[in-house]
């Protein structure tokens, strides 16, 4: 039987649920910071400081800083003192038209999280004095204690504060903080701005003076680094998609934007279907990263990526998702693969980009893209017909790229992309062969306009073949000198790693040494062995050297190197600068009587006087004044180029042999350098003798003819 | 070298690369021995016959003669040392022997041990201290055997003062001096010991003071 006596009873929470609904709230510190950010925010602050104050100290704190609106004390009471009051839902939108990041309120329990303790300033503009507000969260560690029992203070205080603003002072911290959870807390930041920047420019310094080279503004200019670029608009159910080429490795391409008539659509997406989508923009990048510990810079040579965008892209892989500027979570996390991308690319692995090979951002609305909207938990979009259809729409963005970056010979491997000259091996001859076909429409065109008998037109026709013919010249002798370089440095490749790795054997020893004297017991610590300035005097001079053997190498592995105006006494002038310091004893004079100029190729030049000259300081060694004389002058159609020396000469019996490659009159030597130089002479279009007699009456003297019949 | 102080491993390198030559000095020093460089061959008979080194280090690819562009002067080097002082340590220190067959010829012309150029820094000195290791040890054995037999079961420690390399009718011999310190009656005297490549007594007498 029921009683009639109802007794009614209240809830009293226990003053720890606050921290329970932390720490379902926030995951973990670095989220709970960039939750007050986004309050710094939504105060309409233009900036917001985030400053790190003796870290690795008990004293450590944290104090966040912006210039936004402040606060009055009825926002105080109510959104510091009632959680689960939320004081943002009512007020979706800011003064200043932002969207509202922190709807949920969370920011107390962001604090909590943080730290034990919170002084906070804040002022609004039409208040004189400033709200000093503390909260004690150690309170809310006390089990017995109910949440109304525990107790927050506030008062007016006069000071010296800015005209508005909030300043939280978060003490006594939670956590110890270190070097490594400031890197998280800056990426952290620099994912919250989109690589574009925000419309309402947003911005946050982060300092931290304990690690001064992780602070300063939180920017994010990584994109327009990248190799491969789709930038795609979507508005009212129509899209423009451009894509941008940065492949420094081929400046035709760098920054030429192709526009996209279609896209690759999968799943017939129809335009009815993209107009209830919304506006939608979207950017992203390809940077085919791809070999775990393996340096970026190594994988893209002429792409300049800091160290700094090399640890953001070793984290950040995949598209983002950003509202209203803002990122969701775990849109762009690497372990989030929503696309499904590395699927697709198992499914075809040469022809499509994985998760960790692209960046990209999706820029969306609350309110202009209704259909996508965020979870409750505010993690990723609730998965509903907008979101498949989002989805859609990006993979046939992603699916340009791809096709772009296949069409430029770029995707076919790293190491082809790294050694640059093999990707244009296949592609040269494809250029070659198109080139032909173009010359061979001009002279068929010429040819009709002959047959017509149209004498103006002929001639304009003519004069078209003509100079597609000396284009494909220009292309063919490019491409020859190339190839003939790319031949000799493969027969001597063997040699030529030999050839270094002997030249490293004094760095180390060098190091070897070093190390020793560092760690010997007998060094006094803090002091220096005074042998250590002295060997890494010396090592630097061996990585000089070392240098100058690779330096020798250069021109073989020069890619489509054009012939250019080339005034020979100033260029020979300019190389013996540098025979000087490889052979500092050896007398060199450059005798040109006349200015003479060429088109050529520099770095032949430059083969043929190097590897003569060594020859010639090898060979006058035991010469009191060994001296070499290179004469520059013309004769009956050649450009003649002499180089002449005092040393011991060539006798009779080594004259078959000496352009025999990996034969040598000199002790270990390789047999390589004649060689070079004359391979060099031919890449010229001319021929390298060695003449029966020195002109200087004794030594040897080898000449260069260039005829210059073919450049007129 | 005053008593008591440890004698440092003395090392010949023959390198005509002055900056090869260079970097094998600063590292051997690193390590505490002593480096000397000769540049020829001339340089090299010079050292040999006025100085003695424990170990000798030759670039095999050297020419024959100061100015010449003939090879051969690392086989040359290397039959100086097996006609005048013996069995010694030689390191063949090369970048140009390429086959096993060339090494063979090496090691039948009295090299002790090969090493190639172009391998780590520390690649030279670890051999240099296994050599080390390995002669110590030879000496020490037949020098403790030797006084064992002729001090009977008396403990004893025995301290190296110094050791000189000649050929005798031809065979290598090694004379040592070396001090020997009774444990228990707290007396020590100093021996002049002759042994044979392989480290056996065949003379000795006690030095007066």
């Amino acid at each position: 039987m029921r009683s009639d006596k109802v007794i009614d009873i209240t809830f009293k929470p226990k003053a720890r649920l606050m921290h329970l609904l932390g720490e379902n709230l926030i995951r973990d510190e670095v989220t709970a910071l960039l939750e007050l950010v986004k309050n710094a925010h939504d105060a309409d602050a233009p900036s917001c400081t985030v400053r790190f104050e003796s870290i690795n100290t008990d004293e450590a704190k944290i104090i966040i800083e912006d210039t936004g609106i402040g606060m009055d004390a009825p926002v105080v009471t109510t959104a510091w003192v009632e959680p689960g009051t939320s004081y943002k839902k009512r007020k979706p939108v800011t003064p200043l038209g932002r969207r509202v990041q922190g709807e949920k309120g969370i920011g107390r329990f962001a604090v909590d999280k943080l730290a034990k303790r919170l002084d906070m300033y804040t002022r609004t503009e039409n208040m004189t004095d400033v709200i000093h507000f503390t909260v004690d969260w150690e309170e809310f560690d006390n089990p017995d204690k109910y949440l109304e029992d525990v107790h927050a203070q506030y008062s007016f205080e006069k000071m010296n504060f800015r005209k508005k603003g909030t300043t939280l002072i978060l003490t006594h911290l939670r956590k110890k903080w270190d070097r490594f959870d400031i890197t998280r807390v800056r990426y952290g930041l620099t994912r919250l701005i989109p690589p574009a920047g925000l419309p309402d420019k947003f911005s946050v310094n982060l300092e931290v003076p304990d690690y001064p080279y992780t602070g300063g503004i939180v920017r994010n200019d990584i994109m327009s680094k990248a190799p491969f670029r789709v930038q795609a608009n979507l508005e009212n159910g129509l899209f423009k998609v451009s894509i941008y080429r940065n492949l420094s490795w081929d400046k035709s391409t760098q920054e030429k934007e192709v526009v996209v008539q279609g896209l690759e659509k999968s799943d017939n997406i129809t335009s009815e279907e993209l107009k209830s989508l919304g506006p939608i923009t979207v950017e992203i990048g390809a940077f085919l990263k791809k070999k775990r510990g393996k340096s970026l810079s190594t994988l893209f040579p002429h792409v300049s990526i800091t160290d700094a965008d090399a640890e953001i892209l070793s984290q950040w892989n995949g598209v983002s998702i950003y509202s209203d500027g803002f990122w969701i979570y775990p849109y762009g996390e690497d372990w989030f693969d929503w696309l499904g991308l590395d699927q697709r690319r198992v499914q075809q692995p040469g022809g499509r980009f994985d998760n960790k090979q692209i960046m990209g951002f999706i820029n969306i609305s609350r309110d202009k893209n209704p259909g996508l909207v965020q979870q409750i938990n505010r993690e990723g979009l609730v998965h509903n017909e907008s979101y498949n259809l989002l989805k859609s729409f990006v993979l046939a963005i992603v699916g340009a790229l791809e096709s772009d970056a296949i069409a430029s010979g770029a995707r076919k491997g790293q190491k082809k992309i790294a050694l640059g000259s093999e990707v244009s091996a296949s592609s040269s001859a494809q250029s070659i062969s198109s080139s032909f076909k173009i010359v061979e429409k001009l002279l068929d065109d010429a040819t009709d306009k002959l047959k017509t008998g149209e004498s103006a037109e002929s001639s304009v026709a003519l004069r078209k073949a003509a100079d597609g013919v000396k284009n494909l010249q220009v292309e063919v002798e490019r491409e020859a000198i190339m190839y003939n370089r790319l031949s000799v440095l493969g027969q001597f490749v063997g040699y030529v790693i030999h050839e270094i790795n002997l030249n490293m054997d004094p760095l180390r020893l060098r190091v070897d040494a070093i190390k020793n004297y560092i760690l010997s017991p007998a060094s006094p610590p803090g002091e220096t062995n005074p042998k250590i300035p002295e060997l890494l005097q010396k090592l630097d001079k061996d990585i000089d050297n070392l240098g100058e053997q690779i330096h020798k190498w250069a021109p073989f592995i020069k890619k489509n190197e054009v012939k250019q105006a080339v005034e020979f006494g100033q260029y020979l002038n300019d190389i013996r600068s540098d025979i000087a310091k490889i052979h500092p004893k050896l007398k060199v004079d450059v005798v040109c009587h006349e200015p003479i100029t060429l088109q050529l190729t520099k770095s032949d030049i430059w083969t043929i006087v190097n590897n003569l000259v060594d020859n010639s300081s090898y060979w006058t060694k035991d010469e009191k004044e060994p001296y070499v004389k290179i004469t520059v002058l013309r004769d009956d159609g050649y450009v003649i180029l002499r180089i002449s020396d005092n040393g011991l000469g060539v006798i009779k019996e080594d004259l078959p042999n000496i352009f025999i490659p990996g034969w040598s009159a000199k002790l270990g030597g390789s047999g390589v350098g004649l060689k070079l130089a004359g391979e060099s002479a031919w890449n010229l279009g001319g021929e390298l003798f060695l003449l029966p007699d020195s002109e200087l009456g004794k030594g040897a003297t080898f000449e260069l003819r260039i005829p210059v019949g073919e450049y007129p | 070298m005053s008593k008591g102080q440890a004698r440092k491993t003395r090392i010949l390198v023959l390198e005509d690369i002055p900056r090869d030559a260079d970097a094998i000095k600063d590292n051997l020093e690193s390590y505490g021995w002593d480096a000397l460089i000769a540049s020829d061959l001339n340089q090299f008979n010079e050292q040999i016959t006025n100085n003695f080194f424990d170990i000798y280090i030759i670039d095999y690819d050297i020419p024959s003669a100061r100015g010449s562009n003939q090879s051969g002067g690392g086989e040359k080097a290397l039959d100086i040392l097996r006609n005048t002082i013996g069995i010694v340590p030689v390191i063949i220190y090369s970048a140009v022997l390429e086959s096993e067959l060339q090494e063979k010829d090496v090691i039948e012309r009295g090299a002790s041990y090969i090493l190639r150029k172009g391998k780590s820094g520390s690649a030279l000195a670890a051999l240099i201290k296994r050599i080390i290791g390995e002669h110590d040890e030879k000496i020490g054995l037949g020098l403790k055997s030797y006084f064992t037999s002729r001090l009977g079961e008396r403990t004893f420690y025995l301290r190296l003062i110094s050791e000189k390399r000649n050929l005798v009718n031809g065979e290598p011999r090694l004379k040592i001096v070396a001090e020997v310190q009774r444990l228990f009656d707290d007396t020590s005297e100093t021996y002049e010991v002759e042994l044979d490549k392989d480290g056996v007594v065949i003379n000795s007498r006690q030095k007066t003071s």
